[in-house]
């Protein structure tokens, strides 16, 4: 029986102790995943053939001593917008169903190094069309469900990698962040997810939504567990030019524990005190403040002015970059499109040359504001997202628009910032702080996250799996969202 | 000059105009959706816009990569 919050470090001590195989968690995730897909719609593909050979090999391998390192024989998934061999990159959208390049990929420069590390890849899974909008379920894609409470949303874009994750169908896997997408869908299933420095990881083989804001990160129970993943995703590769040459650190290595003397800074107007904002989530970022302060960091409260506007300035500049890609085939597909994404994308027609200069040059003036403030503290924390899941059949387009986001900023700035989960609200759903850092700082960001998880145990709950289970053949997926 | 001419366009027909320069056809929900939207999206880009020439320039281009950074 494999432990629904198995993690992959301690998956990795148990394939090399003998007391597990690499087939036995892969074929066991498996049968789940395929049994309840139909409840929580987290895959788009399958790749069952290629798993149970690789995960067979893993175990052949690791017998044999031929050890690749902490990701040997570790069963994970890839967000649907990230090319993977075996399988097509649908971008959960009727459009790709149109070109036949789509259907037979070669690995992302990421999954590449990923599968050279010994993973073993269980499918592709699902995320918000062109990881943008929420789901339409009148096109032939499964809605997400989250597996907290399934008429909740499992928020985008990355959500099949929350979902799966969260519910133990994967150990971890990649998801994308351009204003939110790792770090949402981390915050409402109960995850560990990191959305890395702008350049940290390769984007080659990945769909873009905003390219100046794209990011793929690692999504996965825990914060120890991410930075095993990014030690393997990081680092400069010639196919992404905006791919960053820094040197990758040994992440791990920086997980302590300590966090004496460490500066938080917590930032106000906006992040604490919006009205939309729920108290709970207030409570849960305080409350993982105080813990770390317990622990001997210090931390203020400090102003940090222009928040909203750098909310408008990053969703300027992702729906401009969107458009700009999607145009020509708005004009021949439009209705082939989800009404969700197509809603959001189109948004960007609205604007001008003029915008999307005046919002970059807007970019520079918040990230030399956050680089000062960056002068007095080594993270700063807040929430990730203002309210637990959302109901799915409440969500809209529109709705969205005119929503606060205390994520896009760290898009804008380019900065690592990783969302863990903070508690439960009085519901039952998951809360989450969020940890941003100095770029290319991911070691400090991990280690924060590390050692507050080395005090609460909110990272390893497990949704109701076996309730799920037994709603399985009774439900269907796509049922809730309206565009 | 005469009514029609002095008269500015309204929500929607802005609306309209931007979708038909990009070439998009939309159904008449849609174009509702929009006209509601169009007020919100040109308020965040014209917040922007106050901060005038205080702000300097962006990078948008990046002679590093034009000329190679040896050379920028």
């Amino acid at each position: 029986m494999i432990a629904n919050n198995l993690t992959i470090r301690d998956a990795g001590q148990q394939l090399r102790d003998g007391s597990l195989t690499s087939v036995a968690i892969t074929e066991a995730f498996l049968n789940r995943a395929e049994k309840l897909n139909s409840v929580l719609g987290a895959f788009t593909t399958f790749t069952r053939d290629a798993a149970l050979e690789r995960a067979e090999k893993a175990d052949a391998e690791l017998a044999a001593g031929t050890d690749l390192g902490p990701l040997h024989g570790i069963p994970l998934v890839v967000k649907d917008i990230i090319d993977m061999e075996g399988a097509p990159t649908t971008a959960n959208s009727e459009i790709h169903d149109k070109d036949p390049k789509w259907q037979q990929r070669t690995d992302a420069e990421v999954v590449s190094r990923l599968r050279s590390a010994g993973s073993v890849f269980l499918g592709k899974v699902t995320t918000s069309e062109f990881a943008i909008g929420v789901p339409d379920a009148e096109k032939r894609f499964l809605v997400p469900h989250n597996p907290w409470d399934i008429t909740r949303s499992a928020a985008g874009s990355s959500s099949g990698t929350g979902v799966s994750v969260a519910a133990g169908l994967a150990l971890g896997g990649l998801g994308t962040d351009t204003g939110g997408s790792v770090r949402g869908p981390s915050c409402v299933n109960g995850l560990s997810g990191l959305k890395v420095t702008y350049g940290r990881v390769p984007k080659s083989g990945v769909v873009p939504l905003g390219h100046s804001l794209d990011s793929v990160g690692p999504m996965a129970r825990s914060a120890y567990d991410c930075a095993l993943l990014l030690e393997v995703m990081a680092g400069y590769h010639a196919s992404d030019p905006t791919s960053a040459k820094a040197p990758v650190e040994k992440y791990t290595g920086a997980l302590t524990g300590n966090v004496e003397g460490l500066r938080i800074g917590v930032p106000e107007p906006y992040f604490l005190d919006h009205e939309q904002l729920d108290n709970e989530v207030r409570d849960g970022v305080l409350g993982a403040v105080d813990r770390l302060v317990g622990m001997g960091a210090v931390s203020s409260r400090f102003e940090l002015p222009d928040a909203e506007f750098a909310k408008d300035a990053s969703q300027l500049i992702m729906l401009a970059e969107a458009f700009a890609y999607h145009r020509d085939n708005f004009q021949k597909y439009w209705t082939d499109y989800g009404r969700g994404s197509r809603g959001a994308i189109g948004r960007g027609a609205f604007f001008s040359g003029a915008d999307y200069v005046q919002a970059n040059r807007f970019r520079r003036h918040f990230a030399r504001t956050v680089a000062a403030a960056f002068d007095e503290y080594d993270v700063l924390m807040m929430p990730t997202m203002a309210i637990p899941a959302e109901v799915l059949a409440q969500m809209s387009t529109s709705k969205r628009l005119g929503q606060v986001s205390f994520t896009g900023q760290w898009n804008l700035t380019g900065l690592p910032a990783m969302s863990i989960p903070s508690g439960f609200s009085s519901n039952g759903l998951p809360l989450a702080v969020q940890i941003v850092g100095r770029p290319f700082a991911e070691a400090t960001v991990l280690r924060v996250a590390d050692a507050l998880q080395r005090q609460t145990d909110w990272h390893l709950a497990v949704p109701p799996v076996d309730e799920l289970m037994a709603m399985t053949g009774r439900s269907r997926a796509r049922s809730a969202a309206t565009g | 000059m005469t009514d029609a001419e002095s008269k500015p366009p309204s929500v929607a027909e802005i609306v309209d105009a931007h979708l038909a320069a990009a070439g998009i056809t939309i159904s008449p929900e849609e174009r509702e959706m929009y006209v509601a939207d169009y007020p919100i999206l040109r308020a965040s880009a014209a917040r922007l816009h106050e901060y005038g020439d205080e702000l300097e320039s962006s990078l948008l281009f990046d002679p590093a990569f034009c000329y190679g950074e040896e050379l920028a």
